[in-house]
């Protein structure tokens, strides 16, 4: 037995263990916690199948701002509050079968495709010339399957809108005062995120990065912002708020429509991939980051604090 | 170079044992602010050990850099995170004090 496979083996284990903890936990303010270890789990876990694009985006979405977001929301319910009763055995008892069902014949067909050869990846890497980026997994969201990432933009989007439209006036501000080692910190980590988010836009041409993980950074630097001793985006105007939400959409829209003329929707020509890609991944960046920002808030309730000006 | 490797190992060694320290103190020591002190003192210093450990293998200055900034910034970050851990702790315990 090799040490890869052992690793695997404990990693697997480790995952499902998790995951019954995970359920069981008596508080929501437990659950949520284990709910991000085992968030960073499966980030390895997609490590150690060669995908580090999907493990930076489940480390940064599915473990860190999926837990912000949750916690947020546990800062006006309580964290100790325990689940408010046992779910009804005749709903459990069926979700528990059904759920183990579908993992089993999911099971069983990577079991059975284990050995088949690998679906698109040959055409995929075939056309990477043509794709405007050499980062196979940015040519598959950005290029060949636009049309994904569009809907995908859109239901972020529509999520990020109900927030901001459904919660009422603001039920406090952010938690005060901050200290001086926060204020230290933040003095610090500022420039550092607005190096890395650029950075991480720009690499997503070439190795594991992209708009979801750049925006998911961005985010956690809103969220950090919101804590801190100068919660600036909450006074923002409501107009630069529905823009920057809107943007990435918008742009995506538009460049979908502008390619009609070149024959098919989305379907750029080859000399002007690179830059519109670029572009899309910028505005789209922005936009992510702005709307998991605007959710954090709006989950904390510290949304509409002024109904003049606040976002 | 058997030098570097032998160092990487002894690195991820050192930093194996005080994961493993930290671990063990999580889970045995009384109260929240003393499990607090085990995570981050020496889990950093863990990290610190396998990041080290990782620099050896490397001879690229710009990974050498990156893998140092993962350090730098954890340290920064969970001091900060456990500064605001430990002042709500605080807060909570004397505000229960007050209570009765």
């Amino acid at each position: 037995m090799t040490t890869g496979l052992i690793f695997d083996i404990v990693l697997a284990f480790s995952l499902v263990v998790l995951a019954i903890i995970t359920l069981r936990q008596r508080t929501p303010g437990e659950s949520v916690v284990q709910l991000m270890i085992f968030g960073l789990l499966l980030a390895l876990s997609w490590l150690r199948v060669d995908a580090p694009d999907l493990a930076l985006t489940e480390a940064a979405i599915g473990s860190g701002v999926t837990g912000a977001l949750l916690l947020a929301a546990l800062h006006r319910t309580g964290f100790g509050t325990p689940f408010p009763s046992a779910v009804s055995p005749w709903i459990r008892y069926p979700v528990t079968i059904g759920c183990a069902l579908l993992g089993a014949v999911l099971s069983l067909v990577v079991m059975y495709t284990w050995d088949q050869p690998a679906g698109l990846t040959d055409p995929a890497y075939a056309h990477l010339e043509e794709s405007g980026t050499q980062n196979p997994v940015t040519a598959v969201i950005l290029n060949y399957r636009g049309y994904d990432t569009l809907l995908e933009i859109g239901v972020l989007l529509v999520a990020a809108l109900s927030v901001y439209t459904l919660s009422g006036p603001a039920s406090g501000t952010p938690v005060k005062p901050p200290g001086p080692i926060f204020r230290f910190y933040m003095r610090v980590m500022t420039p550092v995120f607005w190096l890395v988010v650029p950075y991480m836009v720009w690499v997503g041409g070439r190795a594991p990065g992209g708009a979801f993980q750049a925006g998911a950074l961005l985010s956690g630097l809103g969220a950090l912002t919101l804590l801190g001793p100068t919660p600036w985006p909450l006074r923002l105007k409501r107009r630069v708020v529905r823009w920057g939400l809107s943007l990435g959409f918008s742009l995506f829209l538009v460049t979908a429509a502008w390619m009609w003329q070149y024959g098919n929707l989305l379907a750029y020509p080859t000399e002007q991939a690179a830059t519109w890609i670029l572009l899309i991944e910028i505005a789209c960046t922005l936009s992510i980051g702005i709307s998991l920002t605007v959710m954090f808030a709006g989950c904390a309730g510290w949304l509409h604090e002024d109904p003049e000006r606040a976002v | 170079m058997i030098v570097f490797d032998l160092l990487s190992a002894l690195f991820i060694c050192m930093g194996v044992f005080f994961f493993f320290a930290s671990a063990v103190g999580l889970l045995r020591f009384p109260d929240t602010l003393c499990r607090m002190h085990a995570l981050a003192k020496a889990d950093n210093l863990a990290l610190g050990c396998v990041i080290l450990g990782a620099v050896f293998q490397q001879t690229d200055p710009l990974i050498i850099g990156k893998l140092l900034l993962i350090w730098v910034v954890t340290l920064l970050s969970s001091a900060t995170g456990g500064f605001l851990l430990a002042q709500r702790i605080r807060r909570k315990h004397l505000a229960q004090q007050e209570a009765g």
